[in-house]
């Protein structure tokens, strides 16, 4: 068959790739729902019949549930992009019950290929994470759909670390063990995501319609110093110990009244000690033991209230840098620049030069920034290489319609970075630790082309 | 229940003219693409459930998908990945030359100023929520404080915009696939 679109080719490929696996072939064979593993399917349907008449899982909670096919693996990457390891998931010690009951719900962590540490939530059957097919999910089957070992997002693409592709999958908090300990003050990571289905799924296309079939919640690792969590809910302040070394807590509440809308936003306790930048979460009160000594953070990120604490943690404080700060031995950088450009308008620049540190892990990273221009800083922009290269390895940055804003004139400056944050990293002067600027180019708009608008 | 060995054969048939009717619709290559993508993982899902052999009934069926599709893409400003998801299937990325291509065949260029137009005739302030609903993907509560409006006005007014806008469309393409 011949298209005269490529791109419907390559679809084809990827739908046959689904349509011939032997294996699901024989299942649609047999008709949808998949045959559940640990019963026979004479009893699945009347069971997933009284969940879904019932609107309620409470038959959930006493085993009864069966299990259905695994929550789909994210399409193939290339471990240098970072991928879930199999062997490091870890279902943590932590059951929350659900408002509505049923099965509860819990938390495990995966390691990725580049080092960094993901936080994943979903309900608990028999030991194993995984989401519900209630509610638009797996076509309403009624069934538990385990997350497979490694598995940290189940959408297409989902599964590099690059933040906003995480930002879309079941996995949206990951924290750097590389570099940065694991047992440090400074590694910990919280969140909120509210709007989330019952089901557990991505609150994408399965957006429930009312409220109550939704739920907030708070979770995060805060490090081994991490003693207990206080939380609100409604008028009431609730207090709950966290998972002994990682400082691993869950909330899970009722979607707030009048809510229409799934998002997610970083929660207090993400720099400790003396507070993160959260802005989201249930949690008033973290409270941290060290060395004996016994401190507390308190802070509402609801209403942005200081919350009164008895003993408050000493503040975080700048870190210091680790080496002085020096341009000198850099090797030069022969930076090219391409550009796209689609009906006389430039859509983007592509930036590409030899890598002259490789990249072995998400502690680094090469980082192309440029200034907004005019009284709005209209423009500014920033792309990111985030997978590991070896060194003399060719490094691309695409930074998207670099003339959309109207200010930006023909010649576009940007500066060419490398992040690190290993502890003996090198800086250039005036920056932060682990900063070096490796280049400064400018992106020149060709006569009689134009600057394309950003879509937004 | 239609035969599982006609799926890949259904796609060669029906792709093009899908995609084609949703890039007139979207007046994006890259959008109709991926919309075309999600209606066939779509179809591929509810393929058991096809009790027909018709293929005017199945090219029906299939369109009713794709509708479907560009209505939540039109409402939500973003498009929803659910089959595709479900699947592990990978959206198909465009090479500039065949997006140039798509739109070039769809005649895309040609409706552009009469969209234009189009927009032009909302009033300011739908102009301006529309802009902040589907272009920003801003939620409601979100348009509304920026306007300095209630909730279900910012709605109303979103609302408006897209149905006028989809009465464009629809009077500009008429019965076109």
């Amino acid at each position: 068959m011949t298209y005269r679109f490529r791109a419907l080719e390559t679809f084809e490929s990827e739908l046959r790739r689904v349509v011939e696996e032997p294996s699901k072939r024989a299942r649609r064979r047999r008709g949808w729902p998949p045959t559940p593993r640990r019963a026979g399917w004479g009893l699945a349907v009347p069971v997933a019949g009284v969940l879904l008449a019932g609107g309620t899982l409470a038959l959930a909670a006493t085993g009864v549930i069966l299990t259905g096919s695994s929550v789909p693996a994210a399409a193939p990457v290339a471990p240098s992009e970072g991928i879930g390891d199999p062997v490091s998931s870890r279902l943590l010690p932590l059951q929350v019950r659900d408002p509505g009951g049923g099965l509860p719900w819990g938390m495990r962590i995966v390691e990725t290929s580049r080092g960094l540490v993901c936080a994943q939530v979903g309900r608990i059957d028999n030991g194993q994470l995984g989401e519900l097919g209630i509610d638009g999910a797996f076509n309403d089957d009624g069934l538990f759909h385990p997350f497979p070992p490694g598995v940290v997002q189940s959408f297409p693409g989902g599964s590099t670390e690059d933040g906003t592709e995480i930002e879309g999958g079941t996995c949206i908090l990951a924290g750097n063990t590389v570099g940065s300990s694991r047992t440090a003050w400074g590694s910990a990571v919280a969140a909120e995501r509210w709007g989330v289905d019952q089901n557990a799924t991505s609150s994408r296309g399965h957006l429930s319609a009312t409220t109550s079939q939704r739920r907030d919640i708070s979770y995060g690792l805060l490090g081994p110093h991490a003693v207990r969590v206080s939380y609100r809910e409604g008028s009431s302040v609730h207090t709950e110990t966290v998972v002994p070394g990682f400082g691993a807590y869950l909330i899970v509440q009722p979607a707030a009244a009048g809510s229409d809308h799934e998002g997610s936003g970083e929660a207090p306790g993400t720099q400790t000690p003396g507070e993160g930048p959260g802005t989201v979460g249930a949690v008033t009160t973290i409270t941290y033991a060290k060395n004996g000594t016994i401190c507390e953070n308190g802070y509402d990120a609801r209403n942005g209230a200081t919350v009164p604490i008895a003993n408050a943690c000493p503040p975080a404080g700048a870190p210091a840098p680790p080496v002085h700060g020096t341009q000198a031995g850099l090797p030069r950088l022969h930076p090219m620049i391409h550009l796209e450009v689609r009906a006389g308008r430039v859509t983007a620049a592509e930036i590409s030069f030899a890598a002259p540190f490789p990249v072995r892990s998400a502690a680094q990273d090469y980082y192309l920034w440029s200034k907004g221009c005019g009284t709005r800083d209209e423009g500014a922009a920033a792309a990111v290489f985030n997978h590991d290269v070896l060194k003399g390895g060719i490094v691309r940055l695409v930074l998207k319609y670099p003339f959309a804003a109207r200010c930006s004139g023909a010649a576009r400056p940007v500066e060419i970075l490398f992040d690190s944050s290993a502890a003996d990293a090198r800086r250039s002067p005036g920056r932060p630790p682990g900063q070096l600027v490796l280049a400064n180019a400018t992106i020149r708009l060709p006569r009689g082309d134009k600057g394309a608008d950003a879509p937004h | 229940m239609a035969d599982p060995d006609g799926f890949v054969p259904f796609y060669q048939a029906e792709a093009e003219a899908v995609l084609m009717f949703l890039t007139r619709r979207t007046l994006d290559g890259e959008v109709a693409l991926e919309l075309t993508a999600e209606t066939f993982a779509q179809a591929w899902l509810g393929w058991p459930r096809v009790r027909t052999d018709s293929a005017e009934e199945m090219r029906a069926w299939l369109f009713t998908i794709a509708r479907r599709q560009l209505g939540r893409y039109l409402r939500r400003g973003h498009v929803q990945r659910i089959a595709l998801r479900r699947l592990g299937l990978r959206t198909p990325v465009a090479h500039e030359d065949d997006l140039a291509a798509i739109e070039a065949a769809a005649g895309v260029e040609a409706v552009r100023p009469e969209l234009a137009a189009e927009l032009k005739r909302l009033t300011a302030d739908q102009r301006v929520a529309l802009q902040l609903r589907v272009i920003e993907e801003m939620p409601y509560e979100e348009v509304a404080a920026r306007l300095g409006i209630s909730e279900p006005t910012a709605r109303a007014r979103v609302s408006r915009a897209l149905r006028a806008m989809q009465h464009s469309l629809a009077a500009t393409w008429g019965g076109v696939r």
